[in-house]
């Protein structure tokens, strides 16, 4: 009788299993060697190394850190060794497996090293991938040598030679490096789909060339955190002209310039299918200065157009009041997540909360005071009553339903 | 034509199961053969044992009335993977039985036994050296050459851990 034998677990049943171990991406997997579950996999079997090698390659982040500069060197040689070998002996390319890549620096201070020495092994890695290869990468800027002798340009440059098939790009830390950030925004490829844009340095960046990025096609899920003035609303809004009903997702945290009536109009005329909007001043933000370019109007409008809108994040945008919650209170019937930072709203007059049948998160905070009873009780008893699905609520300072712990 | 509230299997060695079709709603191997032969007397289920197919069989029969919507993937990362006291049984079992049951969980294309072995297999798998799975689940044995070539990775590992 023929019975299920050891050598046939097929590649499919295999992918699953790993995907159930935990994940890393490949450099610090190498680094634990065999301590790691997927590398020790990777050495049980010919049928299981063919699918866990895939699987550890498929992420690979490089933490910069000069201090490990001898073991990012050895790794590099090591896949470029195996680049090279394996048309020949029939080897690994591990390289070849990797579709998500990741630059960490938190700071190029090389001390005694030569700069180039630091970004040598980055660029020898980069230069064995295909030029499509690439669907995800990650980019965070350093922050400057204080001896001012770091020349990044070689770095970038060959980072723009493979973003020519990218799906998602992420720019971090963008800061003083504007003339580089808008080099790497100026090869962004007509198949992104979602981009990543943070600076926190707190300083105006019109230097920084975002024209590219309003002209291509395919974009769905937009971020820009804390980016002060490098563009403008009138950009923005012709890009979601064009983006329409593709697009899905637009985080404006910390672009106070950017929270605007025309921002909101735009959204509700063109994008009916968008599903997160955050917009405002994040949480932990001190000196936030006041917005008021968004009404209650736009947003009401949004609402009505936005449909499938799942998530809406407001910061301290002082020109919201209770009209706006009353409303979407009644008619937001796909969000499941509404947190609105303001020291203006109270619930007053809000008692209708059935368009919020299936909300599951509630935050409506004022971190700015301490406060107690703020909030309307009439408000409160009709979300405690009134949303069956609701998980955790937060009203004024008080946590209504859910858990702390 | 055979019944078409109940299912017979039949496995290579000849053992009949006849059970309530409904118990296999969720095997895609099931729902394609009563589609497309469902007018035959039983359908065969090859490479399984009848020890292993009356387990997947109790697994459905426990399973059954689930109102959940059916799995499409069963390493979907969205959809959360939580214990059910039901299946304790699949993850007391040894590591030879439990590979049979992944196995058969493929064959008969039941995406919610196949995450349930899945995950147990890999919660075995985890912390152990290649040379402890080798004797869990016997696989084919692996060339050393393959070895070798990222061994020199982990020579490198005895410098540092790098950790995200």
């Amino acid at each position: 009788m023929a019975t299920i034998t050891h050598s046939t677990l097929p590649p499919e049943v295999l992918n699953h299993i790993f995907g159930f171990l935990p994940s890393r991406s490949a450099f610090p997997y190498m680094m634990e060697g065999e301590r790691h579950s997927l590398v020790a996999s990777s050495h049980v079997s010919r049928d299981w190394r063919a699918v866990a090698v895939p699987i550890l390659f498929n992420e690979l982040v490089i933490y910069c850190d000069p201090s490990d500069n001898d073991i990012l060197a050895k790794f590099a040689r090591f896949l470029t060794v195996a680049s090279f070998r394996a048309p020949v002996t029939g080897e690994y390319a591990y390289t070849s497996f990797v579709r998500t890549f990741e630059i960490w620096t938190d700071s190029f201070y090389h001390g005694s090293l030569p700069f180039a020495d630091v970004t040598a092994p980055i660029i020898n890695i980069i230069q064995l991938f295909s030029r499509g290869q690439i669907q995800s990468m990650l980019f965070r800027f350093p922050t400057k040598c204080e001896r001012g002798c770091c020349d990044i340009l070689p770095l970038v440059s060959v980072v723009t030679s493979r973003m020519g098939d990218l799906r998602r790009f992420e720019l971090h830390h963008v800061n003083e490096n504007t003339k580089q950030a808008s080099r790497l925004l100026a090869h962004l490829p007509p198949s992104l789909e979602k981009l990543y844009i943070e600076d926190t340095s707190l300083e105006r960046n019109s230097l920084l060339s975002l024209d590219r990025l309003f002209r291509l096609p395919n974009i769905r899920d937009l971020t820009f955190y804390s980016l002060q003035a490098a563009i403008t609303t009138e950009q923005l809004e012709r890009g979601l002209a064009i983006w329409g009903p593709k697009f899905r997702r637009l985080s404006l945290i910390g672009c106070p310039a950017l929270a605007d009536d025309q921002i909101i109009f735009a959204l509700a005329r063109h994008c009916p299918n968008l599903t997160v909007l955050e917009l405002g001043h994040p949480f932990e933000d001190p000196d936030r200065p006041v917005i008021l370019q968004v009404s209650d109007a736009s947003m009401c409008r949004l609402i009505d157009a936005c449909v499938r809108l799942q998530e809406l994040y407001c910061g301290d945008i002082a020109s919201l009041s209770d009209a706006f919650l009353a409303h979407c209170a009644a008619h937001a019937r796909g969000l499941k997540k509404l947190t609105i930072l303001s020291s203006e709203m109270t619930g007053w007059g809000v008692t209708e909360v059935h368009g919020w049948a299936g909300l599951e998160e509630l935050a409506i905070a004022d971190v700015g005071s301490q406060r107690v009873g703020r909030i309307d009780k009439e408000f409160r008893r009709a979300v405690v009553e009134g949303c069956p699905a609701m998980k955790e609520c937060r009203l004024g300072n008080e946590l209504v339903v859910g858990s702390d712990t | 034509m055979s019944d078409p509230a109940n299912i017979t299997l039949v496995t290579m060695d000849g053992t009949t199961f006849t059970v309530p079709s409904a118990y296999l709603h969720r095997s895609k191997l099931v729902q394609d053969w009563l589609r497309s032969e469902g007018d035959k007397q039983a359908m065969e289920v090859k490479h399984v044992t009848p020890f292993v197919l009356q387990g997947v069989l109790n697994f459905c029969e426990i399973h059954a009335e689930d109102t959940s919507e059916p799995l499409a993937d069963p390493a979907d990362p969205t959809k959360p993977f939580e214990a059910d006291p039901r299946d304790d049984a699949f993850r007391g079992m040894p590591d030879d039985q439990l590979l049979q049951f992944t196995m058969a969980a493929d064959i008969l294309q039941i995406p919610e036994l196949v995450r349930l072995t899945a995950q147990e297999m890999a919660s075995r798998i985890d912390g152990k050296s290649p040379d402890q799975i080798r004797a869990m689940f016997n696989p084919d044995d692996l060339a050393e050459e393959d070895v070798d070539s990222d061994n020199e990775m982990g020579e490198v590992g005895e410098e540092g851990a790098i950790s995200k």
